[in-house]
């Protein structure tokens, strides 16, 4: 009896129920013949696109193409965001002299770049990498700028008193005790250019995740424009964990 | 006279919010080797200030800071090592790297793990070199930042009300266990207290702080432990009060 409203209890709360739920509906539902499944296709059809896509190396390809664009624009932008905040943080002049232009780029959505960024970069793979740089940079920066400016001033003064010079209270006070913020606005910052990327190349591209679902679009091919948002849903989700993997082992640069 | 350290006629003015305060007022002060000076005064007396001053973190506004005979500046600062009243432990390292943090990297040598080592013991503290800031209690704490302090082996340290924020028991134990690194350390201690029951138990000289000025100087000739009981204790008590101006 114990042992039953136990398994009862881990059902409930291991969050499977909605999920399965929600598939058992989808299924039924277009067997049934409740909807027309040229809107919405089996979970059967949506599975087998996904395995077609996988077995003829498409999905592999656009795949490759969305995460290589994520790389180099997530990692030039945080690059050059956490060093930018660094700088604000270290001068002040530099803050006052950008922080106006960056409060209006801020509120300005990356996506409303595009028509320019296309203008100006046609549509290789400079516009798409400049949309995840902007996409990610405000985040990056903002909470790592937040994590300088709460930088404990009494370690300062510790650190003042043994003889630290400037670059050196950097790397051993505001870096460790900004980190924190450092990792939770890279976190933040990775799923917005997920996001952004995604949404650019539903505009312009030739490949990538987007385009496979924009590309399906114009084949009437409902199942893969499905199984794309699937794949982008659980990727997201994916680096995200990753992201925490890796943040708790930023903590040896401490 | 003593050639150790001189403070002549220090002043400290701040100014904040369009007024001016003077934090001390033309305070001369020499500071003997090997003394335990204890400074008492009412809150705001300016006793952080002088701390602060000796520790280089604050310039005078008028007057000059000498070491051994040579004029101590910004960038010849006096040997010291400051103790505050929060521990200000860096809380992403260890007890044993907080001690080690005492040395910026360019200058730890290949022995300082094994000193840093030693340093935990000497305050009391073998075992608990893996210990996290937020796994240590109060006086722990201050232990280990008594440790960071002593282990650049500076001429004097300084501590600003290091029991300040430590319960009755705790702060009785630590009185002892200061005394006790004091007298194995043989360096100046100079150590700001608002409690006239500790600096007499603990000072080999008090001074007492009003308004940034020296109010009153006592030298204590008792050896330690100094019991409670003794009359003459009693009527340093009422000396030192009467100085801070206890209105009674
Ligand atoms: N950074 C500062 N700016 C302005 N006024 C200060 C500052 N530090 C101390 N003071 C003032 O100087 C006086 C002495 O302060 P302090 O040395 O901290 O006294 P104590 O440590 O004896 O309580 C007080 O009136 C205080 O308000
Ligand atoms: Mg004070």
């Amino acid at each position: 009896m114990e042992k039953a409203k136990k398994t009862v209890l881990k059902v409930f709360s291991s969050g499977l129920i909605f999920p399965a739920a929600v598939l058992l509906l989808w299924h039924y539902g277009a067997a049934g013949g409740l909807w027309n499944t040229f809107l919405l296709p089996s979970p059967e059809t949506v599975w087998k696109a996904f395995c077609s896509a996988l077995g003829n190396g498409e999905l592999q390809l656009h795949l490759y193409a969305s995460l290589s664009r994520i790389a180099a624009g997530f990692g030039i932008s945080a690059l050059l965001a956490v060093t930018l905040a660094f700088l604000c943080g270290a001068f002040p002049s530099i803050y006052a002299q950008i922080g106006g232009t960056l409060e209006f780029l801020r509120h300005v959505p990356p996506m409303a770049t595009i028509p320019m960024l296309i203008l100006w970069f046609g549509i290789g793979e400079s516009p798409k990498i400049i949309l995840i740089i902007l996409a990610t940079f405000f985040p990056v920066f903002l909470n790592t700028m937040h994590g300088i400016k709460n930088c404990d001033a009494g370690l300062l003064e510790v650190a003042s008193v043994f003889g630290y010079n400037r670059w050196e209270k950097c790397r051993h006070v505001i870096l460790p005790s900004a980190l924190p913020s450092i990792m939770t606005g890279l976190q933040l910052g990775l799923g917005y250019s997920w996001r952004s990327l995604v949404a650019a190349e539903l505009v312009a591209a030739s490949s990538g995740l987007g385009y496979m679902i924009l590309d399906a679009e114009q084949l009437s091919r409902s199942d893969v424009v499905l199984m794309g948002i699937f794949v982008i849903g659980v990727l997201g989700a994916l680096l995200d964990m990753l992201f925490v993997i890796i943040s708790r082992a930023a903590g040896i640069i401490r | 006279m003593t050639d150790f350290i001189s403070l002549r006629n220090i002043s400290k003015c701040y100014s904040a919010a369009g007024r001016s305060v003077f934090a001390l007022k033309d305070l001369s002060l020499d500071i003997r080797e090997n003394e335990f000076l204890a400074v008492v005064g009412r809150s705001g007396s300016g006793k952080t200030t002088l701390l602060r001053i000796l520790a280089s973190l604050e310039e005078p506004t008028a007057g000059e800071m000498r070491f051994r005979g040579k004029l101590c500046s910004p960038g010849n600062p006096l040997p010291s090592g400051m103790v505050f009243q929060d521990a200000r432990l860096m809380p992403w390292l260890s007890a044993l790297e907080n001690i080690i943090f005492a040395f910026p990297p360019r200058e730890r040598t290949a022995e300082l793990h094994e000193a840093a080592k030693k340093m935990l013991e000497t305050v009391g503290l073998s075992g608990c070199e893996r210990s996290m800031p937020r796994e240590l209690s109060g006086g722990m704490a201050q232990r280990v930042a008594l440790g960071r302090a002593l282990i650049k082996n500076p001429s004097v340290i300084l501590l600003d009300e290091p029991l300040g924020a430590l319960d009755y028991f705790t702060r009785r134990a630590m009185q002892r266990e200061l005394i006790r690194i004091y007298l194995q350390e043989k360096k100046s201690f100079i150590m700001v207290t608002h409690d006239v029951g500790e600096a007499l138990r603990m000072g080999t000289r008090v001074i007492v702080l009003g308004e940034g000025q020296m109010r009153k100087e006592i030298n204590v000739d008792f050896s330690y432990p100094r019991p409670r009981s003794d009359p003459r204790f009693q009527r340093l008590i009422d000396e030192v009060l009467d100085a801070i101006g206890d209105g009674e």
